[in-house]
């Protein structure tokens, strides 16, 4: 018997990389990748700032130019295929720009192309860094939800990959832990060096805030996280459950608080990939989206997608597709259109003005006489002045939407489970189409190719 | 020993039709002949005349037993093409400009297959028909104005094809073949009863007036209801459109064809043939019938081409707008920021396409009809790159033109390089309201456009208390 015990122990301390693991994160390491971008350093000597040093008005003279890889963040594979979830900001890199005062240089840093490096762990040993192992391309971007889906295509010097299936973690319902349990998060945070970081805390429910929407929804965690973790992976149980995006500000009072993504909030990044790209991607079930603790719009909502082709040519057309509350013609949706239009316009000059954009730049942004900005900022919008379709819209009880099909297809958010819904597809030389629609359940509904016809 | 020959000879023709298609189905769905130039037109050319290659054997064997003349059946063929060419295809586009206000409505679309599509095609018919190949000698059997009606339809069918073909390069080998094969099977079918009536008025001795009346009315309502039975089958959503139009087209031309058949074999009974010599006349009940049809037609013509009606009797003004003045526009301008002002209303506003333009009428409200108009307010640009002021008449009511232009940056592929937009603005300024009619487009669709948004202003009405 203790000879037996000797040898299980000697056993597991041969896999370092699975015995050194909480027993409730995946044994395998290998899908939690850290992401970068190749990006161009420029150095430029005696920039030219405003008074404020606000703005740059002229670089200066371009002394030394250089191209690395620069990691950015973390994210997670999460199909056999190689399709990675991450956040939208760190797929987004916008341009870093430093001034080094004291040898009055300025470092410009920019990404050179959209495709990101991903940096895999190498034989699952989690005690080494990650090295440059593919390049991966995106798929979906969804800005209001701050996720990326992108999709890995090449080694990493981009040269053609042999049949891989990936290791990837498997997605768990980010609505169904209990208060208290243990959530883990991986990732390659900077401040945790290059390799990769496994912190561990307690699930201390959603955010919810009355007077302040922004976080509402996350899931809060004390578990340790800092920038570099954006992108990667909270674990409970084992199961992906939600992608670490923000932390509470250092200036706030109090110990650190971070908030993590929902898996859920993916949906549209998912539905587009498998439904608009045909790519496999695992899917959430509605079960997850029904919870009450989901606050997302895809709890009543469901998505549409489709492809629309020319019969007469066989080739993907460009086309609007309108989607709308059946009961209302195509003549009434569009006055809801053009009055909703001028409303956002409205909304959005008066508050540039409010917050401090002077009439001239409103004026000329919006190629407006000053006269006119000046009449725009005076106009208050009051109920009897619009139309009530157009109040119950702004309200969020009117459901009309509108989208552009290209090569890939459309892409319809929002469209209300239950309800009756008409689908309308115009396009100048081609005959009309129009479809009803009433999604009792699910996801998504892909309404797969939509022939039209030349007249 | 005729029947077995007809049934025959007609199955084969749907079969080989029927192959043809499949054929292309086949090698052809996603392939598009897009091969430039000449080399095009040839092949195109050689597509399309295969159906009728088809077609003109399954009356070459119908007709077996006493063919007609081979330079009268090429000379019907070319009659029919040269009644196409020259009659009604310029009828339908300059005359009525059926581009513009066919798929306008429902409405205009019946009517306009009624009483101008139809009537110009059943029309150039007769006329080849009538004063062709009924005075004919070799016309000596009834099944011969089958054929000569048949074999005029095949040349109708080709140009046909070869206008709605010849300047789309994306459509595809089935397409083309599609187009082709149904083409000819409706259009000769067309013929080949309208030269069926006029061989019962020949062999029956009957009153040719009234007769070449039925024959023009029975080729209007056929051409008439295909067209509406198959435009309903494409706007229907049907994922196999082209193969149930397909379909629809063997199925009607091959009934309407048995029919007539049968018909005339109570005819030819007797077996005979016999030469009988006519005049070629007038006939002056279908002359009339035509020419009121296509009043007809004309009248929905210039209602559809002037476009869809606004009126609003509160304001006092009435005009005509373009059908296909769609909104949906990508990008939103705040054009009319007033919108939700009490004093300024949007009454019409949207996109063309074809030619690009935008319009837009406002209308505003005037507090102190004293007060002079500060003209340039209305230019909704505040760094033009050219100013024109000059004065205007709508309707009998004076007012003020603004021209304009400026630069654009727009988010296109060209985006480094900024568009130069032309606008138009006209003012009138009556007791109550001040009316703004607003038109831009860029610098490339500014005559083709300005010349629709003259038409617009033209259609206007004021209702003067």
């Amino acid at each position: 018997m203790e000879k037996k015990v000797t040898a299980w122990i000697f056993l597991l301390m041969l896999v370092p990389g699975i015995s050194a693991i909480a027993d409730d994160i995946p044994s395998d390491l290998s899908p939690f990748v850290r992401l970068g971008h190749l990006v161009k350093l420029s150095l430029y000597k005696n920039p030219v700032f405003d008074k404020e040093h606000e703005k740059i008005i002229d670089k200066g003279e371009l002394s030394k130019e250089e191209i690395f890889q620069m990691p950015l963040g973390s994210g997670t594979i999460i199909s056999p295929d190689g399709m990675i979830l991450t956040n939208y900001h760190v797929f987004q890199m916008s341009e870093r720009v430093q001034f080094d005062e004291s040898r009055n240089v300025l470092l410009v840093a920019q990404p050179v192309s959209q495709t990101m490096i991903v940096y895999a762990l190498q034989d699952n040993d989690a005690l080494k860094p990650p090295v440059p192992s593919f390049i991966a391309v995106p798929i979906s971007l969804d800005e209001e939800h701050d996720i990326a889906l992108l999709k890995i295509t090449g080694d990493q010097n981009g040269g053609k990959l042999p049949e891989i299936v990936f290791s990837h973690v498997n997605i768990g319902n980010p609505f169904e832990m209990r208060l208290n349990e243990i959530i883990h998060i991986l990732g390659f945070p900077a401040k945790g060096g290059d390799t990769i970081t496994i912190t561990e805390g307690r699930f201390l429910g959603y955010y919810r805030d009355q007077a302040y929407f922004g976080l509402d929804g996350f899931i809060k965690t004390n578990a340790a996280m800092a920038p570099g973790n954006s992108g990667g992976a909270a674990v409970n149980k084992s199961r992906y459950v939600g992608i670490p995006t923000a932390i509470t500000h250092p200036a706030l009072a109090g110990s650190d608080l971070g908030f993590i993504y929902p898996v859920t909030w993916a949906l549209k990044a998912l539905v587009v990939a498998v439904n608009k790209h045909g790519y496999s991607s695992p899917l959430i079930p509605l079960s997850w989206l029904l919870s009450e603790y989901n606050t997302d719009e895809t709890r009543k909502n469901a998505y549409i997608t489709g492809v629309l082709i020319s019969a007469n040519s066989n080739t993907p057309v460009s086309a609007t597709v309108v989607m709308a509350r059946k009961d209302r013609t195509l003549e009434q949706v569009n006055s809801l259109h053009n009055e909703v239009q001028t409303i956002i316009i409205l909304n959005v000059i008066q508050q540039l003005y409010e917050s401090g954009i002077t009439k001239e730049e409103i004026a000329q942004r919006f190629q407006l006489s000053q006269e006119e900005v000046e009449k725009i900022l005076k106009i208050k919008l009051l109920d009897k002045n619009i139309h009530q379709d157009t109040v119950q819209y702004l309200n969020g009880d009117f459901f009309y939407t509108m989208a552009f099909s290209d090569e890939a297809g459309f892409f319809i958010l929002s469209v209300p489970r239950g309800r009756d819904v008409k689908l309308y597809v115009l396009q100048e030389g081609l005959n009309p189409f129009e479809r009803d629609l009433k999604i009792e359940k699910g996801i998504s509904q892909n309404m797969g190719t939509i022939k039209l016809y030349y007249r | 020993m005729r029947e077995y020959n007809f049934l025959r000879s007609g199955l084969l023709n749907i079969l080989f039709q029927i192959c043809f298609l499949v054929i292309f189905y086949i090698f052809g769905r996603d392939t598009a002949l897009d091969m430039g130039g000449s080399l095009r037109s040839v092949v195109l050319l050689g597509i399309i005349l295969i159906p009728s290659f088809i077609w003109a054997l399954f009356f070459y064997f119908m007709d077996r037993r006493e063919p007609e003349p081979s330079s009268h059946i090429l000379m019907a063929f070319v009659a029919g093409m040269t009644g196409a060419i020259l009659g009604s295809i310029p009828l339908q586009h300059s005359l009525f400009h059926v581009q513009k206000w066919l798929y306008a409505s429902e409405f205009l679309f019946v009517v306009g297959s009624f009483f101008v599509i139809s009537p110009c095609v059943v029309g150039f018919l007769y006329v080849i028909f009538r004063f062709g190949f009924y005075p004919l000698r070799e016309f000596d059997e009834p099944v011969d104005g089958m054929v000569y009606g048949a074999i005029i339809g095949g040349g109708f069918a080709l140009i046909q094809s070869l206008d709605s073909l010849s300047k789309k390069p994306e459509f595809t080998l089935f397409v083309i073949a599609y187009t082709a094969t149904t083409n000819i099977l409706i259009y000769s079918g067309v013929g080949s009863i309208v030269g069926y009536i006029f061989g019962m008025a020949k062999f029956r001795h009957k009153n040719l007036n009234f007769y070449s009346l039925g024959a023009v009315i029975s080729g209007i309502l056929i051409l008439g209801i295909y067209n509406i039975i198959n435009e309903f089958i494409f706007i229907s959503g049907f994922g196999n459109a082209f193969w149930i139009s397909f379909v629809l087209t063997l199925v009607y031309v091959s009934t309407i064809l048995l029919f007539s058949y049968y018909r005339m074999r109570v005819l030819t009974k007797k077996d005979y043939h016999e030469s009988i010599s006519v005049r070629s006349k007038f006939d002056p009940l279908t002359v009339a019938f035509l020419i009121i049809c296509l009043l007809i037609g004309g009248v929905f013509a210039a209602q559809g081409e002037m476009g869809k009606k606004f009126k609003n009797d509160d304001l006092g003004i009435s005009f005509y707008y373009p059908f296909k003045l769609t909104p949906f526009s990508a990008e939103f301008k705040p054009m009319t920021p007033l919108l939700l002002s009490k004093k300024a209303k949007i009454l019409v506003s949207g996109k063309n396409i074809t030619p690009a333009y935008s319009f837009l009428l406002k209308v505003h409200e005037r507090s102190d009809p004293e007060h002079p108009l500060q003209l340039i307010e209305y230019v909704a640009v505040n760094e033009p790159e050219s100013l024109i002021f000059e004065e205007i008449m709508i309707d009998g009511e004076e007012g003020n033109r603004i021209y304009y232009s400026f630069l654009e940056k727009r988010k296109t592929q060209m985006k480094k390089f900024p568009v130069l937009i032309q606008g138009v603005t006209d003012i009138i300024a009556m007791a109550k309201h001040v009316f703004i009619f607003q038109f831009q487009t860029s610098s490339a669709s500014f005559s083709e456009g300005f010349s629709r948004y003259n038409q617009i202003l033209r259609s206007v009405r004021w209702k003067r208390k």
